[in-house]
């Protein structure tokens, strides 16, 4: 038996088990599996939210282990959604099948985004999955914040983190003229000062969250409407054959969610901060309702911090339900805010530095 | 022979005494030197010491890189009534004809769109021609004589669809010339689009001329994306085209009717960017392409089932070449990481790799120097290189001249390969530079060699941009972290509990 990992000459391949494309069009056959994965698993996933039932986290680890599972060996074309968005855009109308190809992901993603919120990056994402379970393997590091031994794995982590990322900057050289073709690299050493602020000083937490975020898929767009062949730690996941920058970024991102958890989702994604927009008005919404005792048992459990004075950043959840099953009260729960009475109206969450 | 093609026929005999590699031919007629595209060459040169003979003048200048703009076609080489011409296509909508003894230019004739398909040079009913197939749509036959006026260069012109406002470039594949029942005809993929959301066009198709008329012969619609560089086979007898279709597919039509010869296409799982070559393998005829799935194929021609898969690990978009080197059947690929890979042609499996310093996007040329089989490609280095096609040991290299553009988009344009074959009277390696200038290398007393590509750590460094960057980043740590400190000292620890607001509150 052929396994899917292993290494030929001195790299390392990923073979994909489901080699062959489901669905005939336009004198080809275009490569579904992704479509199919996706939904299928969204589905699985948004019937785990709704259904209320003790072991949710088990189920929700389980459902990200068959995601990840599939997605690195089933699905051929990376997930990049931003450059997708992009050269999808660009093809439409001058080749509408290269346009679907595309736009399948993304639009796959996007249209349970807007059902479900982000149950993609809570459910699906395998990236988000692993700095997830990283993060929680490494919980002892962040459990003694105070203690100087911390302070010192902080900062020591750092300095072999730009260390680190020197070496691979030298080690990936550009392949074209132009450095930006393994930006992530360099994007990765933004999100370790970002990561390094934050936990010198928390509240900055909102401000890159809330700003710098949407900065950075802005930034990203440029990039790509530049024409740079930019990659990103999710490529790894899902391409053929694996690009250093991509592999860099993605053990530096594991690294910084050692000490904070999810970095890379708070700040960096930009399929996130996409995805994040769409999830502000998504049907599905965690809202309070009248039994919240007001004692912030939901705000320690969120993996992103996205839960200040009891209210929800929409655009930053990841619809994990870690704070609805953590609540004792029942006062979290899923609503359908598309039917008619159900829109909760909440200012939308202040700015957590000026506690009230 | 009614229909003489003689360097076309000489071609073709060249190819099927490829294995010895004996025989003289003059010319480097299209794109992979013949219509297998198999990029094996007879010129011999008497050894490895290269020296530079001429370089051409620059293109009219285009600062605006465009998607997939290319900067050279890949050289055709030809001798016309004993002059030795060097043909190729170029951004600036031109069609060049250089000298090949000192590439001083010998004509021009502007098309109204970029260049970037191989000219095909031919003597059809006893005259020279030139094919070239342009993005204006347009397939274009020139007398490539010198000395004829301008009024008179083209001699027929078959537009694949008419001007609108909204129609894009096409794109068109390397044209191929091939001889069927005594009677040649010309093939040309192309891949029409206009974005009009009333006549929308998006049309990938393969088009049969006569070549001594322009009159089409037939017409095969491959699909709504873009259409690859054809080769020439035989299915079951029948001379075959091999089209590779972008999307994923290889299709194989009848050259006479360009009806399909196989039940339904090879896919290969994900996007073709490359040419397909093919060889005969222990009598066996093989196709080999590359795909973006990071893998090389050896398809059988006979049923379009795959033979071999063999991971290069990236992108492959250059035209897989194939020689028999002491006995075993070779495919030299080059791809996205740098490397040029020979493989076994019957399995798949590496024989050997070599590292170049750049993408390697042009197709290898294999020719002889100094008695030793030699793989000459193309880098995104800068580099033309030259290496052992025994056992890909380093033989030569030249600076061709850095990138007259600011970028390029990845993935997106097909960059010149270059060529050998012989001109005034001498074996010459002809390389396409994005610098503006095409060069060209015969034996010499001295030798133009750089050397072996040297990875000093200061050279990745300064390519990699990484000082600057680096001192940037730390400066901007050292300076958040100092600031972060004295507000720290300045005010006391910020209070993270969940209580301490309310309690405060």
């Amino acid at each position: 038996m052929e396994l899917p990992f292993g290494w030929e000459g001195d790299r390392l391949v990923i073979r994909k088990v489901i080699e062959r494309a489901l669905l005939p069009l336009g004198n080809t056959a275009l490569d579904l599996t992704p479509f199919l994965m996706m939904a299928g698993l969204s589905v699985v996933a948004a019937f785990l939210m709704r259904w209320k039932f003790p072991h949710r986290q088990w189920a929700r680890r389980l459902v990200q282990t068959i995601s990840a599972v599939a997605l690195i060996m089933g699905v051929h074309p990376c997930a990049c959604m931003s450059r997708d968005i992009i050269l999808g855009a660009n093809a439409m109308g001058r080749d509408d099948l290269g346009a679907f190809k595309y736009l399948i992901v993304f639009a796959t993603v996007a249209a349970f985004t807007m059902l479900f919120g982000r149950i993609f990056c809570g459910w699906l994402c395998p990236l988000g999955f692993a700095q997830e379970l990283l993060g929680k393997l490494t919980s002892w590091a962040r459990g003694h914040k105070e203690k100087p031994a911390f302070i010192y794995l902080k900062y020591g982590m750092g300095v072999v983190f730009l260390g680190v990322l020197f070496y691979s900057s030298y080690k990936t050289k550009p392949a074209t003229f132009s450095f930006i073709e393994h930006a992530m690299v360099f994007y990765t050493i933004g999100l370790s000062l970002i990561a390094l602020t934050v936990l010198t000083d928390h509240s900055k937490d909102w401000f890159f969250k809330s700003r710098v975020r949407y900065a950075i898929l802005i930034s990203i767009f440029a990039v790509f409407i530049y024409g740079v062949y930019a990659n990103g730690p999710f490529c790894v996941f899902f391409t053929a054959y694996v690009e250093w920058a991509s592999l860099i970024s993605c053990f530096g991102v594991l690294l910084l969610s050692i000490v904070l958890m999810n970095a890379w989702c708070r700040y960096m994604c930009p399929e996130g901060a996409m995805l994040g927009l769409l999830a502000n008005h998504a049907a599905w919404q965690i809202n309070r309702n009248d039994r919240c005792q007001r004692d912030g048992c939901c705000e320690p459990v969120c993996p992103v911090d996205c839960i200040v004075m009891g209210i929800r950043d929409r655009r930053t959840c990841l619809y994990c339900m870690k704070c609805v099953d953590a609540c004792p009260h029942g006062a979290l729960e899923i609503v359908n805010e598309l039917r008619p009475g159900k829109k909760q109206t909440v200012p939308f969450i202040p700015r957590p530095t000026k506690y009230f | 022979m009614t229909s003489a093609i003689c360097n076309l026929k000489s071609a073709i005999l060249a190819l099927c005494l490829s294995t010895c590699l004996g025989a003289e031919v003059v010319d480097w007629p299209m794109f992979g030197f013949g219509p297998q595209r198999q990029g094996v060459s007879p010129t011999r040169f008497a050894s490895a010491t290269l020296e530079h003979q001429w370089s051409t003048a620059t293109p009219r200048a285009l600062y605006t890189y465009v998607e997939g703009t290319p900067y050279w076609s890949s050289p055709c080489l030809a001798t016309v009534e004993g002059q030795p011409r060097v043909f190729l296509g170029c951004y600036d909508n031109t069609v060049y004809a250089f000298d090949g003894a000192t590439g001083e230019d010998a004509w021009q004739f502007i098309t109204g769109g970029a260049v970037g398909a191989t000219p095909v040079y031919a003597i059809i009913g006893g005259h020279p021609m030139l094919f070239v197939a342009s993005s204006d749509r347009s397939i274009y036959a020139f007398d490539p004589r010198s000395g004829v006026p301008d009024t008179k260069r083209k001699l027929w012109q078959v537009e694949t669809l008419a001007w609108k406002g909204t129609v894009n470039p096409a794109r068109m594949a390397n044209p191929l010339l091939a001889e069927i029942d005594g009677k040649p005809v010309l093939v040309c993929g192309v891949w029409n689009n206009n974005r009009s959301g009333t006549e929308n066009v998006q049309r990938g198709e393969v088009l049969a001329l006569e070549p001594a008329t322009g009159k089409e012969l037939w017409r095969r619609e491959i699909g709504t994306s873009a259409v690859g560089t054809p080769c020439l086979g035989t299915v079951k007898g029948e001379p075959a085209l091999f089209v590779p279709y972008e999307p994923g597919a290889v299709f194989a039509l009848s050259v006479r009717t360009g009806e399909d010869l196989w039940p339904k296409p090879c896919s290969s799982g994900d996007e073709i960017h490359s040419g397909i070559s093919v060889g005969v393998v222990n009598g066996r005829q093989l196709l080999f392409l590359g795909g973006r799935t990071a893998w090389a194929y050896g398809v059988d021609a006979e049923t379009g089932q795959q033979v071999w898969a063999s991971p290069i690990n990236t992108w492959v978009d250059s035209t897989p070449a194939f020689a028999v080197i002491d006995g075993r059947p070779t495919v030299f690929v080059g791809s996205y990481n740098y490397f040029v890979f020979a493989l076994d042609a019957a399995t798949g499996k590496e024989v050997w790799r070599y590292r170049t310093r750049g993408i390697v996007q042009g197709s290898p040329a294999v020719a002889t120097m100094g008695g030793e089989p030699v793989v000459c490609v193309n880098s995104l280095d800068d580099h033309v290189y030259v290496v052992a096609a025994r056992d890909g040991r380093f033989l030569f290299r030249y600076d061709l001249g850095q990138f007259s553009w600011s970028h390029y988009q990845k993935g997106k344009t097909i960059w010149a390969s270059c060529v050998v074959g012989m001109l005034a009277g001498k074996p010459m390696l002809v390389a396409p530079s994005y610098s503006g200038v095409v060069h060209a290398f015969a034996v010499g007393t001295r030798d133009d060699n750089a050397g072996p590509p040297r990875d000093s750590f200061w050279d990745a460094l300064g390519e990699a941009y990484t000082i600057p960057v680096v001192l940037l980043v730390v400066a901007v740590l050292v300076f958040t972290l100092t600031r972060l400190v004295r507000a720290r000292r300045a005010t006391g620890p910020p209070d993270h509990t969940i209580d301490g607001p309310q309690k405060s509150g």
